[in-house]
C-alpha cells in the first residue's frame, strides 16, 4: 500500500470516526489539537447540510437531538460525493431503525416527505404537456395513454398527517396538529420556481402514482378504483392538468 | 432547462480586476439591479442539481457579468480514482455556462470512496505529486479545458520532500493548468505552521497565475493553543493586503475574488473589499508607469 493512501485512510479515521492514530505530525498534543479543527469542520459541514434539507425534522425534535443524528448519520452512511447536495438521504432508514414501533415513528416519513422536497427542488426543468396535442388523440384510444410526469414530481404517503405537520413547521408559531389525524398522501411538484405540496385523497394518489410510474390511463384508472371506489377520473384528470403535472404523453 | 448551449466564442473572459463570490443571499440584488461587479464566482457543485431556481436565476446572471466556476469536490489529491460521474457532471454545466475560468484545489477529501466533503491538506512528496499531475490531467482532459489549482489552508502540516510551492509549480508545469493563488491562504498556513507567506508568492512564475483569492479568517482557540481558521466571515486583513500588494507587484493585474461564505454581510461591504483591490492593483500601474 502506498504511504499516501495510508496517511489518507488514518488521516480519514483519525478526522470522521474520532479515532486515536498517530499521523506522524509532531506532538501528540499538538497534532490532536490541530486534528479537532478538521473534526469540527466535518461536523458542521455535515450539520449545516442536514439541517438545510431537514428544517421540519430538526424543529421537531430540537437542536441537541438533530446534532446527535448528524453524527449518527455522518458515521454510518457517510458522504459518498463531492456533491454535498447527495448527503442525507438515509435519515430516514435512521430515524426507521432507531424509532419503529415508538410514538416517534412518524420522524421517519417525515424524513422521506423533506428529501423529497431537496430532490424536487433540483430536479430537471420541463415544459408542461401542450393539452392541444392531447385535444387531437382519437377517443378510442384515451384507454392506451400513458403520461410522463414531471421530473420533479415525488409521491410520498404516510399513516401519520405528514403533510399537515409540514405546514404547521412553516411558521414561527407551530399549531400543534393530532398524529392520530390520519393517514395523508403527498405530491411534491416544481412546476414553477418553487416546490409545492400537494395533498390527495387515496384514489387521486393511487391513481397519479400509477400514471406516473408508466401505466395507462385504463390501469392506472382501474388501480384508483381498487384504491377508492368512488374515485371520480375526470375530477383527477381536471386537477392533474391544472398543477401541470405532465409533461408528454404516448400513444 | 439544459436546451440552449451557446458556442464556445460566447464566452465572457474574466477580466483582470476584483469580482466577488456569488451567494444565494445576493442573487436577487443581481436579478434585480445591476450592482457594480467585475465578474463573479460561482461554486460548481451547487450547480450540479438538474434544474430548479439557481439555474434560471444563473442563466439570467450570466449574460450581464463573467462567470467562473470554482469547485470544492473533485478531491485531485485523493489515492482513490477520480469520480467519473462528478466530471461528467461537472462537464455538463461548463458546456452549459462557458465560464471564463474553472478552478479546483490542491487537496483531497476522501479515501475508500467516503468524503469528508473539506479541503484536507497533501504532504509534498514525490509520491502525492505524481498524483495530482496523473489527476489534473485526466480533469483536463475530461473537462476539455485547462483548470486553475488553488493552494489551501491547513492546520496540519505532513512531512514534506519539497517546499509547497515548488510542489504546485511543477504541477502547474507538467499539466498545463495554471495556478489560483490563496493570498489569504498562505497567511493562515505562514500563523499556523511558519510557512513563509512571501516565500511562496515570490517562488510562483508570474505567468502561472490566472486568479487570486482573497477572504477573511478567525483566530480560534483549539486545546489551548491558537489556530488561525480559514472561515471565509470577515474583511480581508491589513497583513493579507500586504501581502497581495507583494503579489500584484510580482504578477500584474489579474483576477481578483473576493471569497466570503458564513456570516455574510450587506453586498455593499463585498464591493468596497473588491474596491481596495482594484485600488491596489491600480497603484501597481501607476508605480510602473
Amino acid at each position: 500500500m502506498s504511504s499516501l493512501r495510508e496517511l489518507q485512510q488514518r488521516a480519514y479515521r483519525a478526522i470522521a470516526l474520532d479515532e486515536h492514530v498517530s499521523l506522524g505530525v509532531g506532538s501528540v498534543d499538538r497534532a490532536s489539537a490541530r486534528l479537532a479543527v478538521y473534526r469540527n469542520n466535518a461536523r458542521v459541514t455535515f450539520e449545516k447540510t442536514l439541517a438545510a434539507t431537514y428544517p421540519v425534522l430538526q424543529r421537531l425534535v430540537g437542536e441537541p437531538c438533530f446534532r446527535g443524528l448528524a453524527r449518527e448519520l455522518a458515521r454510518d452512511f457517510p458522504s459518498r460525493s463531492g456533491d454535498l447536495g447527495r448527503f442525507g438521504a438515509e435519515l430516514a432508514s435512521l430515524l426507521e431503525i432507531y424509532y419503529r414501533d415508538t410514538t416517534f415513528a412518524y420522524l421517519a416519513d417525515v424524513a422521506r416527505l423533506e428529501w423529497a422536497y431537496a430532490e424536487a427542488e433540483t430536479a430537471a426543468d420541463a415544459a408542461p404537456l401542450d393539452l392541444r396535442a392531447l385535444a387531437e388523440v382519437d377517443p378510442d384510444e384515451y384507454s392506451g395513454l400513458r403520461f410522463v410526469p414531471h421530473p420533479s414530481s415525488r409521491f410520498v404517503t404516510s399513516r401519520y398527517p405528514v403533510l399537515s405537520i409540514w405546514e404547521a413547521h412553516q411558521l414561527d408559531d407551530v399549531r400543534p396538529v393530532a398524529l392520530g389525524a390520519g393517514a395523508e398522501h403527498v405530491l411534491l411538484l416544481r412546476s414553477t420556481a418553487e416546490v409545492r405540496l400537494h395533498g390527495l385523497d387515496t384514489g387521486t394518489f393511487a391513481f397519479a402514482r400509477s400514471l406516473a410510474d408508466g401505466e395507462t390511463l385504463e390501469d392506472a384508472h382501474e388501480t384508483a378504483l381498487a384504491a377508492a371506489e368512488h374515485f371520480d377520473l375526470n375530477t383527477a384528470l381536471a386537477r392533474f392538468a391544472a398543477l401541470n403535472l405532465f409533461t408528454d404523453f404516448r400513444r | 432547462m439544459d436546451a440552449f448551449v451557446p458556442p464556445r466564442a460566447l464566452a465572457a473572459p474574466i477580466p483582470a480586476s476584483a469580482g466577488i463570490g456569488l451567494r444565494s443571499a445576493h442573487q436577487r440584488a443581481f436579478l434585480e439591479g445591476h450592482p457594480p461587479a467585475a465578474w463573479l464566482e460561482v461554486h460548481s457543485e451547487n450547480y450540479f442539481a438538474r434544474g430548479g431556481a439557481g439555474h434560471a436565476a444563473l442563466s439570467r446572471i450570466r449574460h450581464d457579468y463573467p462567470v467562473s466556476f470554482h469547485g470544492v469536490g473533485l478531491s485531485l489529491g485523493s489515492t482513490d480514482a477520480l469520480d467519473r460521474a462528478h466530471l461528467r457532471r461537472l462537464r455538463e454545466i461548463l458546456d452549459r455556462y462557458e465560464p471564463g475560468l474553472v478552478s479546483e484545489h490542491l487537496s483531497w477529501s476522501s479515501v475508500g470512496g467516503r468524503y469528508l466533503n473539506d479541503l484536507l491538506p497533501l504532504p509534498a512528496t514525490r509520491e502525492a505529486l505524481e498524483i495530482v499531475v496523473l489527476h489534473v490531467d485526466e480533469t483536463q482532459e475530461a473537462l476539455g479545458r485547462p483548470i486553475l489549482l488553488e493552494n489551501v489552508s491547513s492546520y496540519l502540516r505532513f512531512a514534506a520532500e519539497m517546499p509547497e510551492a515548488c510542489f504546485m509549480v511543477e504541477v502547474a508545469q507538467r499539466t498545463g493548468c495554471g495556478i489560483l493563488l490563496d493570498v489569504n491562504n498562505l497567511y493562515v498556513n505562514e500563523r499556523n505552521h511558519g510557512a513563509s507567506a512571501a516565500a511562496f508568492i515570490d517562488a510562483v512564475p508570474a505567468e502561472l497565475v490566472g486568479e487570486i483569492h482573497l477572504a477573511g479568517h478567525s483566530v480560534q482557540e483549539y486545546g489551548g493553543e491558537e489556530i488561525v481558521v480559514d472561515t471565509h466571515n470577515a474583511r480581508v486583513c491589513a497583513a493579507v493586503w500586504k501581502l497581495y500588494a507583494r503579489a500584484i507587484q510580482r504578477i500584474g493585474r489579474v483576477p481578483t475574488l473576493i471569497e466570503w461564505d458564513s456570516e455574510l454581510p450587506p453586498l455593499s461591504v463585498l464591493l468596497e473589499e473588491a474596491n481596495q483591490a482594484d485600488r491596489i492593483m491600480g497603484m501597481r500601474h501607476e508605480l510602473a508607469a
